[in-house]
């Protein structure tokens, strides 16, 4: 230990180097980990406060990431309501065999059951002329016209999808026929080639999405990158001067990290927040829309667990992007 | 204990630094580097620092052979060795007490340990009351101070200087020195590189002369720098029969060591 520099000249004023009392020196594991987690959140702060050192373009960086993530963010929500909207017609192929108007509901259940056997059928369900009509009107949009009519014009329906594994053409096609045979069948509706349609436009609107927002991914990890790169520019002597007295890349790399980590978080929320508004003004456009047509349709939002998940990702995204930056520019940086 | 085996240095330009440079310094003694501007005093400090890698030739620090130290591994080596420079590479966006806890922070001390060590490294150099203030608005010598604060707080059992009085008047030069001197006095491997030959003249100590990149006393203890070096770079001007003035103007013990040994050593 270091005394008074007041000493009398001459007696040594210092132990010698080597006498390191055990508990102070940095070699157990317990000891290391303490001082490492400390360090870890006194680099956290501090990369917050810088942040805030420089609010402006701070900020305008944050919106400009939250921009890019809340776009691709904003489409996955709009397709996923009109899926919803559309029916889940991506996972199966339907046939509706319209019945007779003289079968009666015993009858068309019994009907339904026995087609739940044949080869190639997933699942198979009865809807009797009540049913039909409450479920048209609540989700048609001509609720109004079809009470004032004096009968029920909608027939008994039995619906039968075609399971995942057999679903090719000719199975298909061959089950059609079979339907066709049947007695109290008065109509077969199945038109492959209109889901086929369906099918394809959201086959492409999905991948259209999924490259946007991969696009938009790497836009992230550059604008990210690009912001750290500068943050070392600016703090080059620093770094020189911690290579000199032993600084690890590691330690060094350490506050960037944090930076690009709290980029990405913090975008994540702006984005949430630009979503959860989008959804406000459009909540009511869409109440009106669906009132008027007499549809109980209603937007959904993202999700909590999407949410989280899409706050961890876009954390990953600005660390990948601080990583990247300062894995090349940190070494690059040699005292001289 | 720093030893050179050969060492040549080359750079990329083709200037050669360093020409099959040999010496080996004791663990616990102080040396003195000197030489003129550009004779490879700053290049073989850098060399020890692996701010630099030797072209030809082995470099030891203890028993590690620095050419088989990766890059990864600078880091340890770097903090064994405290390092003082001219311009006390000080970060004047933090304060005094910062500055001087750098060293202990990234080799992983905790907090606690920090404030100790660096509050007994300040009061050594004498600056315990300036600890908050920044290191701008200290005067040259006082940051030197805190270079060497420092350099020492990590309690390294090497302490490099490079040039640590260039900036700084007789007075504050021999108090810097005198700091050395107390480190070597408890068993730290000291080396000063300075062309202040009126300084070293006053110390007992060995010294390494380079000239153009060649070590020209390798066995001196206390040779006389002065008659080895060109008088072209602004060097106070003597010769071998002058005897080096100290402060006060007679002739000091260490000269008339210097002369003894001279004939001895002139090779």
């Amino acid at each position: 230990m270091f005394h008074s520099r007041n000493k009398k000249k001459g007696s040594p004023t210092l132990k010698p180097v080597r006498q390191l009392g055990a508990s102070s020196h940095p070699n157990n594991f317990s000891y290391r980990f303490y001082s490492w987690k400390e360090n870890h959140i006194l680099v956290a702060k501090e990369s917050l406060h810088r942040l805030t050192t420089t609010p402006f373009s701070s900020l305008v960086t944050l919106l400009v990431l939250a921009i890019a993530i809340a776009l691709p963010t904003g489409f996955n929500v709009a397709i996923a309501n009109l899926e919803r909207l559309t029916g889940d017609v991506n996972d199966s192929v339907q046939i509706s065999l319209y019945l007779h108007d003289h079968i009666d509901d015993a009858e068309g259940r019994k009907l339904a059951a026995e087609i739940k056997t044949w080869e190639g059928v997933g699942t198979t369900e009865y809807i009797s002329q009540e049913q039909a009509l409450v479920s048209f009107q609540s989700t048609s949009g001509f609720g109004e016209v079809i009470s004032n009519l004096p009968k029920n014009p909608l027939p008994a329906v039995v619906t039968l999808t075609i399971s995942k594994q057999s679903l090719t053409a000719s199975t298909a096609k061959e089950i059609e026929l079979r339907t066709k045979e049947l007695n109290s069948v008065a109509q077969v509706k199945f038109d492959l080639s209109w889901l086929k349609k369906v099918q394809s436009v959201t086959n492409f609107i999905h991948q259209a999405v999924t490259g946007l927002s991969v696009l938009l991914a790497i836009g992230v990890v550059l604008v990210v990158g690009n912001t750290i790169k500068l943050s070392i520019d600016s703090r080059k002597e620093e770094i020189v001067v911690t290579k000199l007295v032993g600084g690890t890349n590691a330690f060094i790399r350490r506050p960037f990290l944090y930076m690009g980590l709290l980029f990405g978080a913090g975008s994540a929320i702006i984005a949430l927040l630009l979503l959860s508004m989008g959804m406000l003004v459009l909540t009511s456009s869409i109440a009106d829309i669906s009132g008027a047509y007499g549809s109980q349709f209603k937007l959904n939002g993202l999700g909590v667990i999407n949410s989280i998940s899409l706050l961890i990702g876009c954390a990953g995204l600005g660390w990948l992007g601080a990583w990247l930056a300062s894995a090349q520019h940190i070494r690059a940086l040699e005292p001289r | 204990m720093i030893r050179f085996e050969h060492v040549t240095k080359r750079y990329a330009t083709g200037q050669e630094a360093l020409s099959d440079v040999s010496f080996a310094l004791d663990a616990g003694k102080m040396t003195f580097l000197t030489g003129h501007s550009g004779a490879g005093k700053s290049t073989l400090l850098k060399l020890i620092m692996l701010m630099e890698r030797a072209t030809k030739g082995t470099v030891w620090i203890d028993n590690l052979d620095l050419a088989k130290l990766s890059h990864r591994q600078i880091p340890m080596l770097r903090r064994k060795i405290g390092v003082v420079y001219q311009n006390h590479q000080l970060l004047f966006d933090r304060s005094v007490y910062h500055n001087v806890a750098l060293p202990l922070v990234v080799s992983g001390f905790h907090p606690r340990d920090v404030g100790r060590r660096v509050r007994a490294a300040l009061d050594k150099v004498g600056l315990l009351s300036k600890e908050k203030q920044n290191p701008q608005s200290l005067s040259g010598g006082e940051q030197q101070r805190v270079g060497i604060a420092r350099a020492v707080v990590n309690k390294p059992p090497f302490l490099l200087a490079d040039e640590p009085t260039g900036n700084l008047d007789p007075a504050l030069s021999a108090e810097i020195m005198e700091l050395f001197k107390e480190f070597n006095n408890v068993g730290v491997t000291v080396l000063v590189a300075t062309h202040d030959l009126a300084l070293i003249a006053r110390m007992p100590h060995r010294s390494l002369i380079l000239r153009d990149g060649l070590l020209i006393n390798n066995t001196a203890k206390f040779s006389n720098p002065a008659k080895f070096i060109d008088n072209d770079q602004g060097l106070p001007n003597r010769t071998e029969d002058t005897p080096i003035q100290n402060p006060s103007g007679s002739p000091t013990h260490s000269t008339i060591e210097n002369k003894k040994h001279s004939a001895s050593t002139n090779q």
